[in-house]
């Protein structure tokens, strides 16, 4: 039980350091929390069934439909409100009022149009049946998704450290000011990462059903809490610090089912705090970030 | 005030010193698993169904019903538990749930969630290939259709549930029968509007016709006028959600839960009632 708890926990884990990764790249890069990134990841899930029963489009393709649309998405809706927000004197609590509102909003419109009725996607179109790992008996849909997932961080890795975009995003997750100073359009670059970050919360909500078992508008709210969970935990800040976070999520998790399973639910809120107490800048922070 | 409890059938909910409360549809959950715990005891335990899992949500309603279930299995002493667990309500994954159950090597497995659950769970025990001799879930038959389109025919399959009002017709004395509000539910709700019918559909309409009755009869709108006109229809009313009884402390104790199975029907499957045999309309089939 403990082996397949542990390996099932990594599988489920890199699914969850896709949710947390854009949250993390807009905290990196802007210094704010997108209280609405769950909201995005539902409207992945939402996009993604629209596109399947609609028009019989396979995941793996509406997720490619959904990157495109949700980078298109992110940009205007940076320089809607991003902008403004850095210009308060207290942007990160600003950004929390602001963006919980938004997701708010999200939630109620969704549940308007869409109705609070679960949604999802047949489990066949990822394939149906277990993939035996360690004795560890999987289904096919997490496995697609931890892959996707994975190939996703290192995309993200690629864009940081191997592009010229990517360069100037660290320049501007190290201080906005100096980047700013030195001629770099912070706005643009912030945008584009404010793009991908909503794409790749787009790209978790569309593996969200085969994960999660099935979508209501009213998940996002949750979503958010682990995903913050695991970005404190890897480091906030830190987009790679991320693929950590959701690993120790993953199997944490998969050992509270096992051991202590009534309990499972307060995992999020125990790393918070356990990680806040011991080790308040992440397992990949150098030190405590002073406001 | 009076409060008309839809469905919130939650044992703790009914006492003796609040009788500003009544329930309409769905008997109180205590009592819910009788027919599930019959059916092991008297007819699965014959056929060598001697273990059983019981997994279950830990919430009122979940909770409550895993409680009952797990009294009845114990008192009769047919059945032993080998794995008994709650988890979260906003559990959403069971693939290590369902390989520690498999661990346990139970011959039953009783899976007690809401709709989000029940759905994730037959998913993940789709996807994991265990097979179970008997596996109960109350969402498979309350909420046929919709468990359906997420979970899918296959992943439904040999399925035990309840049978809810929306698939067994009974004989109504006031308000529309099934086949006529299903009709004229389809009317207002057609497919693809994303409004399913299923048991919840028939609570509400059951309820606004205690109401209705009620109101029409209380002498007046005090607390204990209308506690006294929803009282005085216990044992007279008959709707579609069938007879409706209220025990001293508001508690519904004339709708009863027959114990149903989702069987193929061609490439799709059909939700029947199998016990107890006054009720049934197929035959039970235990996996081997």
């Amino acid at each position: 039980m403990l082996i397949g708890a542990i390996v099932a926990g990594v599988v489920f884990g890199l699914y969850f350091t896709l949710v947390g990764l854009g949250l993390n790249l807009v905290f990196g890069v802007m210094r704010i929390v997108n209280l609405a990134h769950g909201d995005f990841v539902m409207l992945g899930g939402y996009a993604a069934w629209w596109l399947l029963s609609a028009f019989g489009i396979h995941p793996l393709v509406a997720a490619v439909i959904v990157l495109v649309v949700f980078v298109a998405l992110g940009m205007p809706l940076y320089y809607l409100i991003v902008p403004q927000l850095q210009r308060a004197r207290d942007s990160e609590m600003l950004s929390l009022i602001l963006f919980f509102g938004l997701s708010q909003m999200i939630e109620a419109v969704a549940t308007i149009f869409l109705g609070t009725t679960e949604r999802s996607l047949p489990g066949r179109v990822l394939g149906i049946g277990p993939i035996i790992v360690l004795g560890a008996r999987l289904p096919k849909p997490w496995v697609f998704s931890a892959a996707v997932s994975a190939v996703a961080v290192a995309a993200v890795y690629v864009y940081l450290y191997r592009t010229r975009l990517g360069t100037l995003t660290r320049a501007v997750m190290v201080s906005r000011d100096e980047a700013l100073a030195t001629g770099i359009d912070v706005h643009r670059v912030s945008a584009i990462a404010f793009g991908i970050s909503l794409a790749l919360a787009g790209i978790a909500g569309v593996f969200a059903p085969f994960m999660l078992g099935s979508i209501t508008p009213d998940i996002g709210v949750g979503l958010n809490i682990t995903a913050f969970a695991v970005i404190v935990v890897g480091t906030l800040g830190n987009p790679l610090g991320t693929v950590v976070g959701g690993i120790v999520y993953g199997v944490s998790l998969m050992l509270m089912q096992t051991y202590f399973s009534s309990w499972a639910n307060l995992l999020p809120n125990l790393l918070l705090i356990a990680v806040l107490l011991v080790r308040p800048e992440g397992l990949f922070g150098r030190q405590v970030r002073r406001a | 005030m009076f409060l008309f409890d839809v469905s919130g059938t939650g044992g703790t909910f009914f006492t003796k010193d609040n009788p500003y409360i009544a329930l309409m549809a769905d008997p109180v959950s205590t009592i819910w698993p009788k027919y599930v715990a019959d059916y092991l005891n008297q007819v699965a335990s014959k056929e060598g169904v001697k273990t059983l899992a019981i997994l279950y949500a830990t919430n009122d309603f979940t909770g409550t019903q895993a409680k009952a279930l797990r009294g009845f299995i114990q008192k009769a002493g047919k059945l032993k538990i080998v794995y008994d667990q709650g988890v979260p309500t906003s559990t959403s994954n069971y693939t290590v749930l369902i390989n520690n159950i498999a661990a346990a090597k139970p011959d039953a497995v009783a899976e007690l969630g809401f709709p989000g659950n029940d759905i994730a769970f037959l998913r993940n025990l789709q996807d994991s290939g265990e097979k179970f001799r008997f596996l109960f879930s109350i969402y498979a038959g309350e909420e046929f259709d919709l468990l359906r389109k997420n979970v899918g025919a296959d992943g439904m399959k040999w399925a035990f549930t309840y049978v809810p009002p929306s698939n067994y017709t009974y004989k109504v004395n006031f308000g529309m029968d099934l086949a006529q509000y299903k009709a004229a539910w389809e009317k207002k709700y057609p497919k693809g509007s994303g409004v399913d019918f299923g048991a919840n559909a028939i609570y509400g309409y059951h309820t606004g016709l205690v109401i209705q009755r009620a109101l029409a009869t209380a002498k007046g709108l005090s607390q204990m006028d209308i506690h006294d006109a929803v009282f005085g229809l216990s044992g007279k009313l008959k709707t579609l959600d069938g007879p409706f009884v209220l025990n001293s402390e508001g508690a519904q104790i004339g709708a009863i839960t027959p114990l149903g199975q989702v069987q193929p029907d061609g490439k799709d499957v059909k939700l029947v009632s199998v016990y107890p045999p006054k009720f049934a309309n197929a035959k039970a089939v235990l996996g081997k």
